[in-house]
């Protein structure tokens, strides 16, 4: 990989490696992708079609809604309602709010009912005022997306959500939560394949308040600290990676590709890992 | 030697059997093999073994390297899932699927890698918001 893209967007910074240099027009076109992905998505902007949602009870939630909450459909079921779309009133109640204020307004609110919601077309019905926050699978499936616009072999990496379409296998190392200067493992992830990273270390903002929380509960998750995926779809590699926060990685290993959840005392659990770690 | 061997293929089915397989189990989470750890001696060592199983592609190998203290615990295991034919990496990947491993920190710099996947490249606005937050309550 030769040449190197950088910028910032959806909040992360992204790194597209490739080849050959990317296009203008498909630079353009990265561009426009990522701004209306936001801007339908988006629980921090005010013009978003998430935001209708908190007022109206339904929205059009554009051409990505059927692919993207399809991916939620999957992970709610196998993780029996834990990570769900809906989380976005959870979050806020603790304090990850549009203001990013990080005032906890009071007690755990669990989510609303993900099962109660119906999904017309590219339209979202909800049974009530909802937020949504798509932050388990968007930075990833957005990742995807983009590595499907550039026309030559590159590697996208948005913030550590990593897609590989270099032709080859990637060595990527596993950032230790405790140091990030040294890595708990490394593995390969072949081309076509993408990988996704997950820690609370890094998103605290006050004695066991993070952003990885359970729709259930509308509580942080607390066993696990970090956790890695990897899938052929970027999206799902995302999402398995918030979902090893709430159930064994074996009862992710339905599946494809492989997940590792690292618990507070460091021990990792990992199913169908293809990788080396160092212990 | 050959009980010992006998007990290697035996601790191996048990691991398996219990998806507690481990590639790196250390003294401390490796549990000596009940019964046989009862009645008999062992000889410390590494042993070697390699076991067959049918697969939809066909009859296919799983080499397993263990090493055994004199109480009979099995203090390092390592499967080798490499396939010798046909489609059967995604089914030894099956058999390999369960680590529990306490894991370390190794310098990245003394890694030969290609990328780093981790939350350090954490939202910046999430950053600053925090770095805000924390100005105003030591104020």
């Amino acid at each position: 990989m030769t040449t190197r893209w950088q910028f910032d967007a959806i909040g992360t910074q992204w790194v597209i490696e490739s080849a050959e240099s990317i296009s203008k027009e498909t630079k353009l076109a990265v561009w426009q992708r990522i701004e209306e992905f936001d801007k339908t998505w988006s629980r921090f902007r005010a013009d978003s079609a998430v935001s209708q949602l908190r007022s109206e009870g339904s929205a059009d939630l554009g051409a990505d809604a059927a692919e993207l909450l399809g991916i939620y459909d999957e992970l709610y079921g196998a993780t029996v309602g834990a990570v769900s779309p809906l989380v976005g009133g959870s979050m806020e109640q603790l304090g990850y709010d549009a203001e990013l204020s990080f005032e906890s307004k009071g007690d755990a609110v669990a989510a609303p009912n993900w099962t109660d919601c119906a999904l017309e077309g590219s339209i979202l019905h909800s049974p009530a005022p909802a937020v949504l926050d798509v932050g388990a699978v968007g930075k990833g499936f957005l990742a995807g997306k983009v590595a499907d616009l550039i026309d030559v072999p590159c590697v996208v990496d948005a913030g550590g959500d990593i897609v590989n379409r270099s032709g080859g296998l990637l060595k990527i190392a596993m950032e230790d939560p405790r140091d990030a200067n040294s890595a708990i493992g490394v593995v390969e992830i072949p081309s076509g394949w993408a990988m996704a990273g997950s820690a609370v270390n890094r998103r605290t903002w006050g004695a066991g308040l993070h952003h990885i929380v359970d729709a259930r509960t509308g509580a942080p998750a607390t066993s696990v600290v970090a956790s890695w995926a990897a899938a052929p779809d970027a999206g799902m590699a995302d999402g398995l990676a918030t979902a090893a926060f709430f159930v064994d990685v074996e009862t992710l290993g339905r599946f494809e590709g492989w997940t590792l959840a690292l618990d507070q005392k460091f021990w990792a659990d990992a199913y169908n890992f293809p990788g080396e770690l160092f212990s | 030697m050959h009980t010992s061997r006998a007990l290697a293929h035996s601790a191996l089915l048990t691991l398996l059997a219990t998806g507690a397989l481990s590639a790196c189990s250390t003294a401390d989470n490796a549990k000596p093999s009940e019964e046989a750890g009862a009645k008999t001696a062992f000889v410390a060592g590494e042993y070697r073994a390699t076991g067959q199983y049918p697969t939809p592609g066909g009859l296919q190998g799983i080499g397993v390297t263990l090493t055994l203290d004199e109480k009979g615990i099995i203090t390092k295991l390592e499967v080798d899932p490499k396939a010798e034919t046909g489609n059967s990496v995604q089914f030894q990947g099956k058999f390999a699927s369960g680590i529990r491993a306490e894991v370390v920190g190794k310098p990245i710099t003394e890694l030969d890698v290609d990328k780093v996947s981790g939350s350090s490249l954490t939202s910046k606005g999430f950053n600053q918001a925090v770095a805000k937050i924390i100005e105003k309550a030591q104020a």
